[in-house]
């Protein structure tokens, strides 16, 4: 399965809404968690996909950068079960920061295109109940979450 | 199961569970003194003595024993609403005076009725005694000012989907528009979207069609509250004999019992992606608790070894001991496959629960017409949740889910050793009661102690203070937790609705029945206990033996996000160090000021003592900081949440 193929079993199944995908397939966006509208961007040369700009506010010299770094680290973990794990041997994990601006993805190694999509959504989606336990002030600021 | 039982004005408590009973013995026996817990005895006897110079009048004392008028043919309409109510089981009623011949036609059916301080309190607690029990209950007011009081407790209880009936007077119809005299307004547009049926009674002669529209819309389908208004022309008619009734004078003629059955297609579609499925979960909802399908669940949920979390404005329908339950197991909520959500009314949207994006979902409830609603469905079966599971445990195939099982029980560890090192770090804060350390402390003191883990019902309420209870609370039982907040996330209705919760337990009414006369503990903050806090005088004539955890961090928990604001900070904060204690002695009950964390399990057992003896509310005055949010300052801070399980607020 292409990227933009299991892309588009997120949309059918009513997970992303509001889907787009530009002309080359290489740029989607879409309305995801928090009714938020995420940018999804397949670099085929460097054989990566990445969401692109998905937290916002984060100092890279922060301790909650820190803290998201390490806790992203620890999705590859030996440890973990296989259908949480970020297995290194078939992606390397991305995570970027430029000027506070967060972005995660996978370099595909020996991974499919369509498992790549499956891990990363569902790693974003862990990044994300991951802030709503730990960091509830930041989800409150940054992405209307409620505060009770 | 064996908990201790009170006689329904609970002066002393008569036959103890055999755990309970060693404690109450050694108090009982004179030996309140030399025992270390108590080493505070002498200041509660203070207290009590306090609290026993006001005098509870022998009209509320002896309630129970006043004579029942004899209501026969001719009656007023109020009178035939009070014997509909009677004949449908209403199990208890909150008011405030007003809507005087409703109430007291109520009242005098032998239905529990109990006043309070404000008729939103009144509402809470009738919400609080449904969500605990699972019966009917009644909240009356006044026309205008009582009315409106109401409107935040039945917005509440909406969003919970309690089937609570909510009535209040009107003026005359005849009086309309007219400003004639005081308080004439439409009250029927005042809750629209925040009630499941709603009528404003004017025809006199066909009130008892509405009794049937109201104890229909109560009792079938998705719950929720109904709200009736009824004008003095109802409320006075004269009925004079069955014959004015037609069929509505019989249960039976006017409702039925039966409820949907599922459709044998559906339940092998779900079944199918069940045998697809690695690691199913159940979520185990409101629907299950109103459809008393907690036996059902645990058969379906044993017979193919799939494990349950629970949400919704009450817990306890899979026992958190079980090895089976999820509850206390967030990590693993990602790892499903495949989701039972079983009469999840109240329904997230994508993201909102933890269960990752490529979960499927089996919907069971029983109305159609939301399926598919905020959560795409996989498939969905229109179905009274106990028709449906067990029809699913009659069916399934048994499964071992070995390495699935581990990953929970590994996720329930882990979760475990975080709160246990949270309660570490609180415990180093020696300044002031730590949230974390009232957490733990009561934790162990109603699960790991001289009490048996099933007998204390909590009101789980508060704002801060909640996200650090919640994790530690446990329920073994149908309604043993109340989830005060939820989905319309008040602040403020904590003690109030612990009134409700307490008479559901007094009487031991639905699914309290065996936690009958025992104490209860209610759970809320500083900012809320100022909502509802005159309630406490409510639960001292009553003698609910409520004990009330008041954290009291000198501030609205939204503080510590506002801060900052040079201009703005100051709205979020109080008078430090404010005495909920003295006020709640002042009331009748027994209170308790507790400065440092040694003191708050003392403290705790005294009240406990006065509640289980006495049949006396407390307040504990948790005297906290509000700094303890700031996360860098006091590790681990204010903390957020995971849904469902234990952390669930608002689904
Ligand atoms: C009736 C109501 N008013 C205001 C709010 C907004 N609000 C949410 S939490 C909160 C602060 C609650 O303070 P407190 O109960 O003392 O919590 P703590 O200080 O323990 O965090 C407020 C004002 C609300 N949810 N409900
Ligand atoms: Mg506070």
């Amino acid at each position: 399965m292409t990227i933009p193929d299991a892309l588009q079993t997120y949309v059918q199944r009513g997970i992303f809404k509001s889907f787009n995908a530009q002309p080359d397939q290489r740029k989607f966006d879409f309305v995801w968690l928090n009714r938020k509208r995420m940018h999804v961007h397949w670099n085929a040369g460097r054989n990566a996909i990445v969401f692109k700009d998905v937290l916002h506010n984060i100092p890279a010299r922060s301790r909650h950068y820190r803290e998201v770094r390490a806790y992203l680290k620890g999705r590859t973990s030996p440890d973990l079960p296989a259908h949480r794990r970020v297995d290194p041997d078939l992606f390397d994990l991305v995570c970027e920061n430029h000027k506070s601006v967060v972005s995660v993805g996978l370099r595909l190694k020996s991974g499919s295109q369509g498992a790549a999509v499956r891990r990363l959504t569902a790693l974003v989606h862990e990044l994300f109940i991951y802030h709503h336990d730990r960091w509830p002030e930041y989800m409150y600021e940054n992405f209307g979450s409620p505060l009770e | 199961m064996s908990i201790d039982t009170r006689p329904e004005e609970g002066n002393t408590a008569a036959n103890p569970s055999r755990r309970s009973f060693l404690k109450f013995a050694a108090v009982g026996a004179g030996a309140a003194a030399s025992s270390p817990m108590l080493a505070g005895a002498a200041g509660a006897q203070e207290a009590g003595d306090e609290a026993a110079r006001l005098v509870v009048p022998d009209e509320i004392a002896n309630r129970d024993q006043a004579p029942l008028p004899d209501i026969q043919f001719p009656m007023t309409g109020a009178n035939l609403f009070g014997r509909a109510c009677a004949l449908e089981d209403v199990k208890a009623m909150f008011c405030c005076p007003g809507n005087y011949n409703v109430i007291h036609a109520i009242a005098d059916h032998n239905i529990p009725s109990y006043s309070g301080r404000n008729e939103g309190s009144m509402t809470h607690a009738a919400d609080a005694f449904v969500r605990a029990t699972g019966e009917i209950a009644i909240a009356s007011g006044t026309e205008g000012p009582g009315f409106t009081n109401m409107i935040s407790g039945i917005a509440a209880a909406n969003s919970c989907r309690t089937p609570m009936l909510l009535v209040a007077s009107n003026m005359r119809v005849e009086q309309d528009d007219t400003e004639q005299g005081i308080q004439v307004m439409y009250q029927q547009p005042l809750t629209e979207g925040i009630k499941k049926y709603g009528k404003r009674l004017i025809t006199p002669h066909r009130l008892p069609e509405y009794i049937g529209y109201t104890f229909r819309q109560l009792k079938t389908g998705i719950p929720g509250p109904v709200h009736i208004d009824f004008t003095g022309e109802v409320s006075n008619h004269q009925f004079e004999g069955e014959a004015d009734l037609g069929h509505y004078g019989s249960v039976a003629r006017y409702r039925t019992d039966s409820r949907p059955a599922p459709a044998a297609g559906d339940i092998e579609a779900a079944l199918r992606l069940l045998d697809q499925a690695e690691r199913p979960m159940i979520v185990a909802s409101t629907g299950v608790f109103y459809a008393k399908a907690w036996d059902a669940l645990k058969a379906f949920a044993e017979k193919a070894n799939i494990p349950v979390v629970e949400s919704g404005p009450m817990m306890g329908k899979f026992p958190h001991d079980h090895p089976l339950s999820a509850h206390a197991a967030p990590d693993a909520l990602a790892s499903a496959d495949l989701v039972f959500l079983v009469g999840q009314y109240c329904m997230p949207t994508v993201g909102e629960f933890a269960f990752g994006p490529d979960t499927r979902y089996v919907r069971i409830q029983p109305e159609a017409g939301d399926m598919g609603r905020n959560l795409p469905v996989d498939v969905g079966i229109f179905s009274c949740e106990k028709l449906a599971l067990e029809e699913l445990a009659d069916r399934a195939r048994s499964a071992e889910r070995t390495s699935w099982l581990n990953e929970v029980d590994a996720a329930r560890r882990a979760f475990a050793d975080q709160n246990q090192s949270y309660y570490e770090m609180g415990r180093g804060y020696s300044e002031a009661v730590h949230p974390a350390v009232i957490a733990k402390e009561l934790s162990d003191f109603l699960y790991n102690g001289d009490l048996a883990p099933e007998q204390t019902t909590v009101l789980s309420g508060g704002f801060g203070i909640a996200r650090y209870t919640r994790r530690f609370l446990q329920a073994h039982r149908p309604g043993q937790v109340v989830n005060g907040a939820y989905q319309f996330a008040s602040i403020g209705p904590d003690v109030a609705y612990a009134v409700g919760v307490a008479a559901g337990v007094q009487l031991g009414a639905g699914a309290q029945a065996a936690a009958q006369g025992a104490p209860i503990v209610c759970i809320t903050g500083d900012a809320g206990f100022g909502f509802t806090g005159m309630e406490i005088e409510t639960q001292a004539k009553y003698r609910l033996p409520v004990i009330n955890i008041v954290y009291n961090n000198n501030s609205w928990g939204t503080w510590y996000s506002n801060r900052d604001l040079p201009r703005g900070a100051q709205l979020h904060l109080f008078q430090e160090g404010v005495r909920y204690d003295r006020m709640a002695e002042g009331l009748g009950a027994h209170g308790e000021y507790v400065t440092s964390p040694d003191q708050f399990l003392p403290a705790l057992q005294r009240a406990y003592d006065i509640a289980q003896n006495e049949g006396l509310p407390s307040v504990i005055n948790c005297q906290a900081k509000r700094e303890f949010w700031i996360r860098d300052e006091y590790e681990p801070g204010f903390l957020g949440k995971v849904e469902p399980g234990v952390m669930s607020y608002y689904h």
